[in-house]
């Protein structure tokens, strides 16, 4: 390369498949590679709940085709039906996948790396190293995740949770021992892909903005990716050092989380414990965590939707600043929020009080974005591409999961729904109504700009509709068994004389999520057909603003020829300024012209 | 426009939040299916003593946020419709408007802000404002893998002492203020009772305290085949057999005169064939079954004719997970009439006289040894 180039970072691309592939430091590699990584993730962590809807379904029965193949395992009985602990064990396993394996990687390593170099008009990460670092911790926290499922007495039980005592006593239940020390490594360096990243991101997103990329241009993914990232920051090594200090239980005999006057078959001298801790500790130490998680977990997809609305609308995001704010409020919020997670716990009656109404305001934030996304189609020139139904599928499936969340925020009707199937139902509204659907949406979206080939567009309609109307079907009936009082993690809901009337409504939810699960497959043809055989993607296809549809798709290693300079906004759409020439204006475009997409 | 539609439904809304506490669900005091729940998926509630309060924050919160979600999502659907695509369209060019942003900011600022308010007095009511006194009864409760146990502070009202009638099944009279003061043996446990809108986990080495009262009782309707919730006085003139339970102690063969019992000898075994049954408080006789039978009976199959009802245990599960056979650690809990809860009381203490408090005590042990002050009034 010629020492004039641009870019202070750039260096010559690699020709070798090791590093071009493998140990590649470009963000837009990394990128690719948690976006394969967490889909196989999301194919495991479907499959378990496929399983897990079988036995709600049909408690007890042999499981078909899996059931005697692996009969008389962890999992299995010897009739190949599921094992009341291998229950306990999937839902654990399917809270901790999608969790920590699927959403927060796909979302922050997949969408984060590949959007935010393009987005800011840079040519790489601040730190390509610690990027590819980031990506290479993830995968031993994958193989540690995954080799647990092979261990004697099988993956972690505990729930997604990890409730000690039960987690942190090594016989506890099945799982609770190996499989759960191995969960432990596992979300320790999961945790540390995540601190890496958001340090990454908070550097580039400060450091890196290209001439005119001042913080009220930057597109709502960047922002809602920075505000994710010190979200990530903050409450990530909270995790990080909870599950070291649950390991120092489990493995050295400390006791944090264990009380002395706790008796367990075996005596707590025998197991070398000396007691002395809370239980109650690894809870708040668990949902300081955890709740910010939610909003990492929710936050880059409104990014996400709000963009996508906007381009599709053909209109300026309705209350620009307000996005914005909502996404500091809510961040800012969800801090002093995660006691109502612990309402029914033990913890102090008065900070339930507490954290209800910080709980209850941050629900505003949530209700201003609703407001606002509707406020941007209002008056638009709405098409109807696939990313757009993932996008308008979203704000209505955020929408119900939004307003569920009332219901556990007041204390009073929190005792009785907590831990019941309105709490399942609330958080996959917001987790897979929400997050799932702006996932698809913004990867039907940029697959164009990162592969260079378009989707099948009929293709993924179908598959919105399908997911669209067996997503509801499977999870809004949900709220109603839930409030009726069927718990959550309960193999077998048969048991209970008041669940019984209910249990055809089980049955009804199960088949639904198996044509839900099948759905997705639709995705997968999609992607692998529409990668070797789609049609070539033009520049700017979507006749968008932002900086990465000025380059070739798939975008060149270098990402930009020379640094951009930006003038507007992300939303110029239909401005007077675009002086006919199409309804868009790119951020990077001096003169006010309209450029030319095809 | 828009901007308008959305002040009034606020509005609306923000009233809706101001009156609902003074709508008071009235409680039905007629026979409640046990296995009913309303058109929201709430089940029958027998707790009189704030049970009503959720209730109707619950409905509160349900009308409110279904207005919401009508109208958002209404407003959703209707701008996808109106506002696609068209030949020759251009869109409105706007980056937003802050009077309808402070608006759709403040209102439903205000309405969660006072929906919060509104919980407050009910939330202290069930954790804080527990009753005391000589009409509370006070059961404590220890939860291990993968059973509940209920202590009973027995004939000298004191805790930890030799009378304490220990049993795996909950008892409690109906109209009663009942405390249940709750830890565990080993992980943490959650009961969950559902009918009386109780939840509270319990945690190794630390109390907690919930308290409710039930209005009705729960009974199995021999004629109607099913499970109901009735209150006392619906129950007066009726033949009720009160010990459905019996089958499920565990003690040696032996012949146990019981006074109240009219000097009737039975057997007291796993599979006890005889049954007290009351009318108005009074044992009136004996109701006859072997123990498959008796199953089968209270699934609903053949009763004897001269009885009305049997006392149904509902259930109190467990709502945290807990370990291996965490998805059936339920306790029987008997919803009593004031005569079949003294009836119980008496033979309990029978019972104790002549077999003392076996191994249950055991479980025990280290709650007394530990937490003296547990056992305090």
């Amino acid at each position: 390369m010629s020492g004039e180039h641009p870019h202070p970072h750039a260096h010559a691309e690699p020709t070798s498949f090791f590093r071009k592939y493998m140990w590649s430091t470009d963000h837009k590699t990394i990128g690719k590679q948690f976006l394969f990584t967490t889909l196989i993730f999301l194919f495991i962590g479907g499959l378990l709940a496929m399983l897990m809807r079988w036995n709600l379904a049909y408690p007890s029965q042999p499981v078909p085709v899996l059931g005697p193949i692996i009969a008389d395992s962890w999992l299995f009985g010897p009739d190949g039906a599921i094992k009341p602990e291998g229950f306990n064990q999937l839902t654990t396993m399917h809270g901790t996948i999608m969790v920590f394996f699927v959403i927060i990687p796909i979302l922050v390593g997949a969408f984060g790396n590949f959007l935010i170099p393009l987005h800011i008009g840079a040519a790489d990460m601040a730190f390509p190293r610690l990027n590819a670092l980031s990506y290479w911790l993830f995968w031993p926290a994958c193989a540690v995740i995954l080799t647990s499922f092979f261990v004697s007495g099988g993956p972690a039980g505990g729930g997604w949770t990890a409730y000690p005592p039960l987690s942190d006593l090594n016989d506890g239940a099945p799982g609770t021992n190996l499989g759960m020390k191995l969960w432990l490594v596992g979300v320790f360096l999961v945790g540390w892909t995540s601190i890496l990243g958001a340090v990454n991101y908070l550097t580039t997103i400060i450091k890196m903005r290209a001439p005119g990329m001042t913080w009220g241009r930057l597109p709502l993914v960047t922002w809602a990716q920075f505000i994710t990232a010190t979200l990530q920051l903050l409450a990530t090594p909270v995790i990080a050092a909870g599950a070291m200090m649950m390991l120092f239980d489990k493995m050295f005999g400390a006791s944090l989380f264990i009380p002395e006057d706790i008796s367990l078959g075996a005596s707590l001298e025998s197991a070398g414990r000396s007691g002395g801790g809370h239980p109650l500790l690894w809870q708040h130490v668990f949902w300081f965590y955890a709740h910010p998680a939610v909003y990492i977990l929710i936050l880059p997809s409104m990014g996400v939707a709000s963009d996508l609305i906007s381009t599709f609308s053909r209109k300026p995001i309705f209350g620009y600043k307000a996005m914005v704010l909502s996404m500091a409020a809510i961040s800012c919020l969800g801090f002093i929020v995660w006691g109502h997670h612990m309402f029914v716990s033990g913890m102090k009656p008065m900070l339930g009080r507490t954290f209800m109404i910080a709980t209850m305001l941050i629900a505003l934030p949530s209700a201003i974005k609703v407001f606002n996304w509707l406020g941007t189609l209002w008056g638009g020139q709405i098409r109807f591409r696939a990313p757009m139904l993932f996008a308008i599928g979203f704000v209505s499936m955020f929408i119900i999961g939004g307003l569920s969340g009332i219901f556990m925020a007041a204390t009073p009707v929190d005792i009785h729904i907590h831990d019941t199937y309105i709490i399942v139902a609330h958080f996959h509204y917001v987790v897979f109504g929400g997050t799932i659907f702006a996932v698809f949406g913004g990867l039907y979206f940029w697959i164009p700009k990162a592969f260079g080939r378009m989707m099948h567009e009929g293709m993924a309609k179908v598959h919105f509709w399908l997911t669209f109307i067996f997503f509801n079907a499977t999870f809004f009936p949900m709220h109603y068994i839930g409030v009726v009082g069927h718990m959550r993690r309960i193999a077998t809901p048969t048991e209970y004389p008041w669940l019984v009337p209910i249990q055809p409504w089980n049955v009804l939810i199960s088949i639904c999520a198996f044509i839900l699960g099948l759905s997705q497959i639709l995705f997968i043809v999609n992607l692998v057909y529409s990668l070797r055989k789609g049609p070539k993607a033009a520049e700017n296809p979507w006749q968008a603003n932002t900086l990465e549809w000025t380059l070739p798709s798939p975008v060149p290693y270098h990402n930009f020829e020379r640094i951009p300079v930006v003038y507007r906004g992300p939303h110029e759409y239909s401005t007077e300024e675009a002086n006919g020439k199409g309804d868009w204006l790119p951020q990077s475009e001096a003169n006010g012209h309209g450029k030319g997409g095809h | 426009m828009g901007r308008r539609r959305s002040s009034v439904g606020s509005f609306g809304l923000v009233v809706l939040v101001a009156l609902s506490p003074l709508a008071a669900v009235a409680q039905d005091s007629g026979p409640v299916d046990y296995q009913s729940h309303d058109w929201t998926g709430l089940p029958p509630n027998i707790n009189s003593a704030y049970g009503a309060e959720v209730d109707n924050l619950y409905y509160l919160i349900f009308y409110v946020t279904g207005a919401m979600f009508i109208l958002t999502e209404g407003v959703l659907l209707y701008f996808v419709i109106r506002y696609r695509r068209r030949e020759g369209g251009k869109a409105v060019y706007s980056h937003g408007n802050t009077k309808a942003e402070v608006t759709w900011t403040v209102i439903p600022g205000l309405m969660l802000f006072g929906l919060a308010l509104l919980q407050s007095s009910t939330w202290a009511k069930a954790r804080t404002e527990f009753p005391t006194g000589p009409e509370t009864i006070v059961i404590q409760v220890l939860g291990q893998q993968y059973e509940w146990s209920f202590r009973y502070p027995g004939k000298d009202g004191q805790f930890g002492t030799a009378d304490d009638i220990i049993s795996p099944s909950l008892h409690f009279p109906v109209g009663r203020n009942v405390v249940l003061k709750m830890s565990s043996k080993d992980v943490i446990h959650s009961p969950f009772l559902p009918h009386l809108r109780v939840k509270q986990d319990v945690l190794p080495g630390f109390m907690t305290k919930v308290w409710f009262k039930a209005d009705r009782v729960a009974v199995w309707d021999l004629k109607q085949k099913k499970a109901v919730f009735i209150s006392q006085e619906a129950l007066a003139g009726k033949n009720v057999v009160v010990d459905p339970d019996l089958k499920f102690y565990n003690f040696d063969e032996k012949k146990v005169s019981i006074t109240g019992m009219k000097e009737y000898n039975y057997l007291l075994k796993p599979s006890a064939k005889e049954v007290p049954m009351m009318r108005d408080g009074k044992v009136i006789g004996m109701w006859v079954a072997d123990e498959e039978e008796f199953d089968v009976k209270i699934q609903g199959g053949r009763p004897p004719a001269e009885a009305d009802f049997v006392l149904y245990a509902i259930d109190l599960a467990c709502a945290e997970l807990c370990g291996i056979s965490h998805f059936k650690m339920r306790a029987r809990v008997y919803v009593d009439t004031q005569a079949s809860w003294d009836s119980w009381v008496d033979r309990e203490q029978k019972k104790l006289e002549l077999f003392g408090q076996g191994d249950a005590v055991k479980r025990w042990k280290l709650w007394d040894a530990r937490h003296p002050d547990w056992n305090k009034p």
